[in-house]
């Protein structure tokens, strides 16, 4: 029991110091400026098409004084929307009919970030370990705790750091929303994006696993982030595999992401364990070599 | 008698590819003993001390560090080390490191606090508390080093070329901090300043291509009580009236130094002292002028015996 609670102190002690130094370093800042200027981006891109949008139908002149042609648009707007969202569910209606509740905004930036986080966790987390290694400062940790705690608390550093940038990225969503939209619900867009904030954080987990996987089997930084991109390029692959070789794409984060949003809770659940699986699962294999290795 | 041990080393291999750093090296460190590691750089020291660490693991043979393996859960806080070459977060002040390292050993925060500030003064690093390690000189940043290997006062401390990089003031202070220590915590040193190692340690071992050739107390590896060295000045030089005349295993004589040397076996009866008067005596009677005169060899001598100049 004192182990266990020794153990859990340890790690918090090592995710607290390692969440520090990213902070003063230019890790975190790199991390925050990459996020937001995608975050920027999205939502700079989808304000000006619903801005081009909304005068293009303003412009239109009978419009407002014929209920069946604005009903006929209408249609056809939520028609294409949600064969749009029919597509990204992989066909999955009740999922589809759930991400419409969202702003469509929110969708968009999450759809935005979600694509671009695995590449960010690759290029800022990659020496996560290796980075120690290279430079032998692990070695002054290593005296005094174990090298699963030590493992265990870089990780959890990383997930916090992730989880703050992710949190981050939300406002220029809203900013750029308030300013350019007349017709923005600030509040319901805020709750909607909080709401995507731990799918966010939990995808980011599986990713981080897979780059933990990496830190651990390089000595050296160049190697780890090399090795980093590649496993994560070929997790991807997997989730893109056609029968029979679609169990592989289990392995892959990317193939749980939809299924965190999905309105049956025990899709929800399975995906949430799928993705925390992931991680542990790439984070132990990484120890296998980790915990026997020369430091 | 049998001592207890801070660190036992039974024919202990490793292998790094190709290079073959440790060839069943041997190491029994006596508990409170001040120990020195001395060899040629690529003996293999600094593998030994990464082992005793547990940052190696041994491919062949037994290592023991406080009565058990080298495991960091085990050790946590009794064994302290300043390993080489390892850097300091660069953006962290020395006191966050310090404090972070301590609460590592199991500390709480306000001890670990104290405990940072007392290993600071202790390598002369107060004022610095503040500073951020990336701006430390690398004489600083070796004293961080060596402070936080007494964080705690662990029972055992592995120092890898302490003073190296560290300006004479600081190399005196800290040897002076490592003599504090004798009788009470374990201190194992690898240096190239053999001086430095003989006047601070009790006990000494050689290590040479991965191996431990010869360990023991300090008195006995410098012969200091069954050898003496006299130095003569231009004049006489009654060499083979000394041999004929001194009692003794082995008497040379160096031309080119000027230095002669007398090899005894010690009895109670017949100790150093007894030996280096019967030697002046005869020298005196014979004219000879001495310019110096001395127990045993140094550590250096003893050295660059089996280390020959090539």
């Amino acid at each position: 029991m004192s182990m266990t609670r020794g153990l859990l102190r340890d790690v918090g002690l090592i995710a607290g110091f390692d969440l520090r130094e990213s902070l003063r370093t230019r890790r975190a800042l790199v991390l925050v400026l990459l996020y937001v200027l995608i975050a920027t981006s999205a939502s700079g891109i989808y304000v000006r098409i619903m801005a081009e949008m909304q005068e293009g139908i303003a412009a239109l002149p009978d419009m407002a004084g014929d209920p069946e042609a604005a009903a006929a648009m209408s249609m056809v707007q939520d028609g294409g929307y949600r064969m749009l969202l029919l597509f990204f569910a992989g066909g999955d209606a009740p999922l589809a009919d759930h991400l419409a509740t969202y702003p469509p905004m929110v969708l968009v930036f999450a759809w935005i970030s979600l694509a671009f986080l695995p590449w960010f966790i690759a290029l800022t987390s990659y020496d996560l370990i290796a980075g120690d290694l290279h430079l032998r400062t692990i070695r002054y940790a290593a005296l005094r705790t174990s090298r699963g705690a030590y493992v265990l608390g870089k990780l959890l550093g990383q997930a916090a750091l992730v989880a703050g940038v992710t949190g981050l990225g939300m406002l220029p969503v809203l900013v750029l929303g308030a300013l350019y939209l007349p017709q923005f619900d600030l509040v319901g867009t805020f709750l909607a994006l909080l709401s995507t904030w731990p799918v966010t954080v939990l995808c980011a987990l599986g990713y981080l696993g897979v780059v933990t996987l990496a830190s651990q089997l390089c000595k050296g930084p160049g190697a780890a982030r090399a090795t980093a991109v590649g496993l994560l390029f070929a997790v991807w692959i997997f989730s893109l595999l056609p029968a029979p070789y679609t169990p592989l794409g289990w392995l892959s984060p990317w193939h749980w992401k939809f299924g965190l949003f999905h309105p049956a809770i025990g899709e929800r659940l399975l995906a949430i364990g799928a993705c925390l699986g992931l991680c542990a699962g790439y984070t132990a294999l990484g120890y296998l070599r980790f915990r026997r290795r020369d430091l | 008698m049998s001592r207890e041990l801070a660190i036992d080393l039974r024919s202990v291999h490793k292998r790094f590819g190709p290079v073959h750093a440790l060839r069943g090296a041997e190491l029994r460190v006596p508990r409170g003993s001040i120990f020195a590691l001395i060899g040629p750089n690529g003996a293999g020291k600094t593998t030994l001390f990464g082992l005793c660490c547990g940052f190696l693991g041994p491919d062949a043979g037994v290592v023991e560090v406080l009565g058990g393996p080298p495991d960091a859960l085990r050790l946590k806080g009794r064994l302290g080390a300043l390993p080489q070459d390892a850097m300091l977060g660069r953006d962290i002040t020395i006191r966050e490191h310090l404090v972070f390292l301590a609460r590592l050993q199991g500390m709480t925060l306000a001890r670990a606090q104290t405990e940072a500030t007392r290993v600071l003064a202790l390598v002369d690093l107060a004022d610095l508390a503040e500073r951020r390690a990336g701006a430390l000189s690398h004489g600083q940043v070796k004293r961080v080093g060596v402070a936080q290997a007494f964080l705690g006062e662990p029972e055992l401390i592995l120092l890898d070329e302490p003073t190296a990089g560290l300006d004479p003031r600081h190399a005196h202070d800290l040897r002076a901090l490592i003599r504090s220590r004798r009788g009470n915590q374990t201190i194992v040193v690898s240096s190239h300043n053999l001086q430095e190692l003989e006047a601070i340690c009790d006990e000494a071992a050689f290590m040479e291509k991965g191996q431990t050739t010869e360990a023991g107390v300090i008195e006995t590896l410098t012969a200091r009580d069954a050898e003496i060295h006299v130095q003569l000045a231009p004049g006489p030089e009654p060499i083979d009236q000394l041999r004929a005349r001194v009692p003794a295993h082995a008497i040379t004589w160096d031309p080119n130094s000027r230095t002669l040397r007398l090899r005894f076996q010690p009895s109670p009866e017949r100790v150093a002292e007894d030996v280096i008067a019967e030697v002046l005596r005869e020298l005196l009677a014979a004219g000879a002028r001495i310019s110096a005169l001395g127990k045993g060899r140094s550590l250096e001598q003893r050295y660059l015996e089996q280390n020959p100049p090539t």
